[in-house]
C-alpha cells in the first residue's frame, strides 16, 4: 500500500517537475524570440537610417544637377541611329579575344 | 448558566464564526475572484503597447520614397511638477517652445498624469532634453516612429503622409494605410507599489508586426524630371495650378506624377491650403482639342469615316440645328488628317453627327471618361459625362471637340495611351506590389508583376490605333499647333488642348481664363512614353497648350527618354530639319 502512494507520489512529482520545466523552457524561448526580435528592429532601424542617409547624399535630386552640369559622366543610349557607338562592345571584344 | 451551557456558547460563536470566515473566504475565491484577480493584475502588470514599425514606400527601382525611424516623443507629468513656471523655462531652454504658453497649459491640466509635450523629437532635441536633468517623475519620453521622406517634394501628392498620430492622410500613405501600418504589438510588465519595472512578463508579450512595403510603379528620375520642368512652366507662366503626368504606354505603369502648387511631406505644417490637391486626379476640366483624336479614332473604327477623306469645313462658319459653330481660321475641304492638324471644330462636329449620340457615348465611356481610373488615390475625380438622355441638340457638336464633358488628367492620358498601345485600354497602374518586410524590392518591373486588378479592353483596331497615331497626331507635332514639341533624336506625336474656363458669376465661358493642356508620346513609330501637361490658367500673352504646355511635355519626354536609353527613332539629317522648323 506504501510502495503504491510512494510511486503515485513520484509520478506526481516527476509530472510536476516535468511541467515546470517544460513552461521554463517555453519561457526561454519566448525570451530569446522577443531579444531575437528587439535585435532585428534594431537592424531595421539601422537600415532605414542608412537607407535615408544614402539618398541623401546620392539621391536623384542631388546627382541629377551634378550630371546635368557634367560633373558626372553620362552613359550613352546603348543604341539608335545617332549613336556612333557600336552596340554590345564588350561581347564584341570576347569574340575577338576568341579568334586569337 | 452551567458548564455545560457555557461551552454550548462558545461552540456556537466558534462555529458561527468559523461559518462567516468560510463564507468570506468562499466569496472572495469563488463569487469575486475574477473581479479581484484583475484588480489585482491591473495594480501589479502594465501592458505597454509596442507599436508597429510602418512599411516603406519604394519606386519601382527600390529607392526610398518613405521610411520610417524611431524618435523620442516627450511628455510630462503635471500632478508631480512642484514649479511649474520653473519647469516650462527649463523645457524651452532645451525645445523651441513657449515657456509663458506652456506653463498656462500645465496649470490648466493641473490634474493630469500625461500630457504631450512635444512629439517626436529630433536627435539634438532629445539630447537636449536629457541634459537637462529634470526630475525623473515629471516627465518622460516615449518611443514612436517618425516617417521621413527622403525625395522631399518629389511625389509629395501621390506619397500623402503620416499624421502626427501615425494615421496615412492622402495618397498612397492614405489608400494603403492598413498595409504600411502592420499590427501593434504589447509587452506586459510586473511593477512595484511605486511603478518600478520588476519583470517582464515575456509569457503575455504579443509582438508587433511590421508593415508590408509598398512598390510604386513611380520612377523617382522620371518623377524629378517632371517636377524640375513643371516648376519651370509655373515660373514662366504662374497658372494657379499644374500638373505633369509621365506614363509607361505598354504597361500603363505612372512613371511620374506631379502637382503644383505643392508641399513637403516633411514639413507639412508649411504647406498652403492649396497645396493639398492632387491635380493629376482632381482637377475636373473640358480636355478641349486634346479629346478629338480620340473621336477620330472611335469614328475610323466605327468605318463611319475613312483615313482618306475630305471634309468640307465651311470656311469656318457651320449651321447645326439653332447653333451656329465657328473654326478659328476659315478652313474649305481638309483631310482627315488636317482636321485634326488645324483642329477644326466644324470639322470634329460633323464626325460626331455620323457618329450620332449613342456611338459617341460609348466612345466616351470606353476610353474611361466619367468613372475613376483605378489607382483608388485618395481624392480622384470620375470627372463628368451626362448620362444620354440628357445629351441635347448641341451634343453631337460639342463633345467630339472636347466640350461638355469635363475629364481627370489622369483619365485624358489613360484615353491617349490606349491609342498609343495600339488600341488597347489599361487602366493605369500606381501600385506594383506588395513586399513583406524585409522582402528586397528588387529592381526589374516585368510584366509578370502587373497587378491582378488592372483592367484591359481594345477601344480601337490596332491599324487604326497606329494611323491616329504616326499620321494626324504626329503631324500636329511637326507642322501643327504642336511644334513647340519637335525633338532632334524623336519622333514626336501630340495633340494641344486649349479650353475656356466657366464662370460661375458670369454663368458663361469666358475668354481671358483657359486650362490649357498637351498630350505627346515618342517615338511615334513604337512608342514607350506618353506626356500629359495641364496648366489651369496661366497668365501673361501666352494662353495656348502649344505655347505653355508643348514646352514642358517636350522636355520631359525628351529627358525620360534618354534616360530610359530609348533607340533613337529620327535620322541625324532629319533631326537637323526639325531644328529648323523649331527654330
Amino acid at each position: 500500500m506504501l510502495t503504491r502512494f510512494e510511486a503515485a507520489l513520484l509520478i506526481i512529482v516527476h509530472a510536476a517537475i516535468a511541467g515546470t520545466a517544460i513552461e521554463a523552457s517555453i519561457l526561454d524561448e519566448r525570451l530569446a524570440l522577443s531579444q531575437q526580435h528587439y535585435r532585428l528592429e534594431a537592424a531595421r532601424e539601422r537600415v532605414a537610417r542608412l537607407r535615408i542617409e544614402a539618398e541623401r547624399l546620392g539621391g536623384p535630386a542631388l546627382l541629377m544637377s551634378r550630371f546635368e552640369e557634367g560633373r558626372l559622366e553620362a552613359r550613352p543610349a546603348s543604341t539608335g541611329t545617332s549613336d556612333p557607338a557600336p552596340a554590345g562592345p564588350l561581347l564584341r571584344w570576347r569574340a575577338v579575344r576568341g579568334e586569337r | 448558566m452551567n458548564h455545560r451551557q457555557r461551552f454550548a456558547v462558545v461552540i456556537v460563536v466558534f462555529a458561527a464564526s468559523f461559518i462567516a470566515l468560510a463564507g468570506r473566504l468562499v466569496q472572495l475565491q469563488v463569487i469575486d475572484r475574477e473581479v479581484l484577480a484583475d484588480l489585482a493584475a491591473r495594480q501589479r502588470l502594465h501592458v505597454e503597447t509596442l507599436p508597429a514599425r510602418p512599411g516603406e514606400i519604394v519606386d519601382r527601382n527600390g529607392r526610398p520614397l518613405a521610411v520610417s525611424v524611431r524618435a523620442q516623443s516627450l511628455f510630462a507629468v503635471p500632478n508631480a511638477i512642484d514649479d511649474v513656471d520653473a519647469f516650462a523655462i527649463r523645457i524651452s531652454q532645451a525645445i523651441e517652445i513657449d515657456a509663458a504658453e506652456l506653463a498656462a497649459d500645465l496649470t490648466r491640466q493641473r490634474r493630469k498624469s500625461f500630457v504631450w509635450l512635444r512629439r517626436r523629437l529630433s536627435e539634438p532635441e532629445e539630447a537636449a532634453i536629457r541634459k537637462l536633468d529634470l526630475p525623473r517623475e515629471t516627465w518622460g519620453f516615449r518611443e514612436e516612429f517618425l516617417r521621413k521622406y527622403p525625395q522631399g517634394v518629389v511625389a509629395a501628392h501621390v506619397l500623402g503622409l503620416r499624421d502626427i498620430d501615425g494615421v496615412g492622410r492622402g495618397g498612397v500613405e492614405q489608400r494603403y494605410d492598413n498595409v504600411l501600418r502592420g499590427r501593434d504589438g504589447r509587452r506586459v510588465t510586473r511593477r512595484d507599489a511605486r511603478g518600478r519595472v520588476i519583470d517582464v512578463r515575456h509569457e503575455l508579450t504579443e509582438l508587433p508586426d511590421v508593415g508590408r512595403t509598398l512598390v510604386l510603379s513611380i520612377d523617382s528620375v522620371v518623377q524629378l524630371f517632371a517636377e524640375q520642368e513643371l516648376d519651370a512652366l509655373m515660373a514662366r507662366h504662374a497658372p494657379q495650378g499644374a500638373c505633369v503626368i509621365v506614363i509607361d504606354v505598354e504597361s500603363s505603369d505612372l512613371l511620374a506624377v506631379a502637382s503644383r502648387p505643392t508641399f513637403d511631406p516633411n514639413r507639412p505644417a508649411e504647406a498652403d491650403a492649396d497645396a493639398w490637391m492632387n491635380r493629376a486626379v482632381s482637377a475636373v476640366y473640358e480636355p478641349g482639342s486634346t479629346f478629338k483624336p480620340l473621336v477620330v479614332a472611335w469614328a475610323l473604327d466605327a468605318s463611319v469615316l475613312k483615313t482618306d477623306e475630305m471634309l468640307d469645313c465651311e470656311h469656318g462658319v457651320y449651321r447645326t440645328g439653332r447653333r451656329v459653330l465657328h473654326d478659328h481660321h476659315g478652313y474649305g475641304e481638309l483631310s482627315v488628317t488636317d482636321v485634326l492638324v488645324k483642329s477644326s471644330n466644324i470639322g470634329m462636329a460633323k464626325i460626331g453627327e455620323r457618329l450620332g449620340a449613342a456611338e459617341l457615348h460609348r466612345c466616351v465611356t470606353a476610353f474611361g471618361f466619367g468613372k475613376p481610373t483605378g489607382t483608388s488615390l485618395p481624392g480622384e475625380e470620375s470627372g463628368v459625362v451626362r448620362p444620354l438622355p440628357q445629351w441635347n441638340d448641341y451634343s453631337l457638336g460639342s463633345i467630339p471637340m472636347g466640350h461638355e464633358i469635363a475629364v481627370t488628367p489622369l483619365q485624358l492620358i489613360a484615353a491617349h495611351a490606349a491609342l498609343a498601345n495600339r488600341g488597347r485600354f489599361v487602366s493605369p497602374r500606381l501600385v506594383i506590389r506588395e513586399l513583406d518586410p524585409d522582402q528586397s524590392p528588387g529592381r526589374a518591373v516585368t510584366d509578370r508583376q502587373r497587378g491582378p486588378l488592372q483592367v484591359a479592353s481594345r477601344v480601337a483596331s490596332p491599324e487604326v490605333a497606329r494611323w491616329v497615331i504616326e499620321e494626324p497626331m504626329t503631324e500636329v507635332v511637326r507642322r501643327g499647333t504642336g511644334k513647340a514639341a519637335l525633338l532632334r533624336e524623336y519622333t514626336v506625336f501630340g495633340k494641344t488642348g486649349t479650353a475656356q474656363k466657366f464662370d460661375a458669376q458670369l454663368n458663361q465661358f469666358v475668354n481671358d481664363r483657359h486650362v490649357v493642356s498637351f498630350v505627346a508620346g515618342a517615338p511615334a513609330s513604337q512608342p514607350k512614353i506618353l506626356v500629359l501637361v495641364m496648366a489651369d490658367e496661366p497668365t501673361g500673352s501666352e494662353q495656348a497648350g502649344g505655347s505653355v504646355a508643348a514646352p514642358t511635355a517636350a522636355a520631359v519626354l525628351r529627358r525620360t527618354l534618354l534616360y530610359l536609353g530609348v533607340p533613337y527613332d529620327v535620322a541625324p539629317a532629319t533631326a537637323s530639319e526639325a531644328d529648323g522648323q523649331r527654330g
